[in-house]
């Protein structure tokens, strides 16, 4: 178990984006396509171009090209190529108990993992028992297979708060259609 | 991407998903509900402090339908509580907590307002003997949790990965650290609860000030304690008093055990000594004697 613990943080750290923007100070995001879509929340994308640090600590300016600030997400594109990208899967078959993985940037620490389980399951929003801090903002919660259920939103209570990764299609789905995002 | 991890996922759920049956929700104050475990068939325990009415109390079962439910009983000293439940739901896998170890994987099963399951993970973060609650509870077997009882958790099951019951954890009985209480204290208040409704108390009809006792006296005599507690009320034709005990009499011992306060008394005053003829040694003007007192049992407070 603890090489495949080890196996899935390297992978997420190749897909996990730090984000600077404004005085928002340090979030997450997530690599969502080779050719430099990232996913975030939009309390932590709040300038036109932040900028993006990626795993291998190359610092790029990145174009924010949607945010939804209701759903409290962000689309940012960078110029790249051939990036690693996450792979998504699906929260709504998940049963409480389900082990996930959260990876981020919290409170000025860099790369860091996150392990827990979910803890319930009925809400609009994944709950996590899972210790995240602010900078875990916009990050990827990933099933026990690695796949992206939600990005990490916020905390309550003690519990992990993560956007179900099928309100992220739904988001990315206008976005592709053309239609307003703001 | 990579199997042990979906294995362990996988363990986890199934004991939630096995356990999480017998787990219901207890609506007995404002707002939040807390958690119950089918400890026996149509009977529940939950989380003494999660109850703030003693009738109109409801449950919530896994699947979301509500029953009413009815108090057995309450046991603020241990933080249990007891009630009765129409007898549908699968009763609880117990297993024994005595076979938990340090490090063990602890997993907080609990149930939700719409009878949906709600869990915590974490690890057996500490075991010791008996001890006494902040109220005066006595409990077999200390296990403290490293992990995060959330709202409504008080009253849920401490579950192993193999999804077996071993406890019922509570926030109620300590300020800083998730607390279980063994399954032999569960046992042993709702047998009590069940039996008469409440958990009977020694009495021995006495007010008490703890002393210490002069190292003169101490030689003499030859004690052992620092101290004892002097009898400053006496309760006429109490269970003391019936004894012979008097005014001023400074009780050094109960039943062989030494006793240096107050606590020390009550503490002894378990439900099992009520009835029975128990040597109490004192010190009265100077010099040691024995009386023998028939415990009683403590007076209901009206509520």
């Amino acid at each position: 178990m603890n090489t495949a613990l080890i196996a899935a943080a390297e992978a997420l750290k190749q897909v996990t984006v730090q984000i600077h923007s404004g005085r928002a100070g340090v979030g997450s995001g997530v690599i969502w396509s080779g050719d430099g879509l990232i996913v975030s929340n939009a309390h932590v994308v709040r300038s036109p171009y932040p900028e993006i640090i990626l795993a291998n600590g190359k610092r790029l300016k990145g174009t924010l090209i949607a945010r939804d600030k209701q759903q409290d997400l962000a689309a940012v594109r960078i110029e790249a190529s051939h990036l690693d990208t996450a792979q998504s899967g699906t929260s709504t078959p998940l049963k409480p108990g389900s082990l996930v993985m959260a990876f981020g940037h919290p409170l000025g620490a860099t790369n860091a993992l996150s392990l827990g389980i979910l803890h319930r399951t009925t809400e609009a929003w994944l709950q996590a028992d899972i210790r995240l801090a602010p900078g875990n903002s916009g990050g990827p919660l990933v099933d026990a297979q690695g796949h992206v259920i939600g990005i990490n939103t916020a905390i309550v209570g003690g519990l992990g708060l993560a956007v179900p990764v099928e309100a992220v299609l739904q988001f990315l789905k206008r976005l592709a259609l053309g239609q307003a995002v703001a | 991407m990579t199997s042990p991890l979906i294995d362990f996922s996988n363990r986890i759920t199934e004991a939630v998903e096995q356990s999480g049956k017998a787990i219901v929700a207890v609506n007995a104050r404002q707002r939040f509900p807390s958690s119950g475990i089918h400890w026996r068939p149509g009977i529940v325990v939950t989380a003494d402090h999660g109850l703030k009415r003693d009738e109109e109390i409801s449950v919530t079962l896994p699947g979301g339908s509500t029953r009413g439910a009815t108090l057995v009983g309450r046991d603020p000293s241990t933080d249990l509580a007891v009630l009765r439940i129409p007898n549908e739901l699968p009763v609880a896998d117990i297993g024994d907590s005595q076979s938990l170890r340090v490090g063990s994987l602890a997993l907080a099963v609990a149930s939700t307002d719409n009878g949906n399951s709600a869990v915590s993970m974490g690890v057996i973060s500490a075991l010791a003997g008996s001890w006494r609650t902040w109220r005066g509870g006595q409990v077999d077997q200390l296990i403290r949790l490293d992990l995060n009882l959330y709202s409504g958790f008080s009253g849920g099951a401490l579950v192993s990965a193999e999804g077996q019951v071993l406890g019922m954890v509570t926030a109620g009985l300590s300020r800083s650290t998730a607390i279980a209480l063994p399954v032999a204290t569960v046992n042993r208040v709702v047998d009590q609860l069940v039996q008469k409704g409440r958990i009977a108390r020694g009495y021995l009809g006495v007010g008490m000030q703890p002393v210490r006792l002069p190292e003169s006296l101490k030689q003499s005599l030859n004690l052992n304690s620092d101290g004892g507690v002097i009898l400053v009320s006496l309760e006429n034709d109490g269970p003391a008093a019936r004894s012979g005990a008097m005014i001023g009499d400074i009780v050094v011992a109960f039943d062989s055990e030494t006793v240096g306060d107050t606590e020390d008394v009550l503490a002894l005053l378990t439900p099992e000594r009520i009835g029975m003829p128990i040597p109490v040694a004192i010190v009265r003007g100077g010099t040691a004697a024995i009386l023998t007192i028939t415990i009683g049992e403590r007076p209901r407070r009206e509520r």
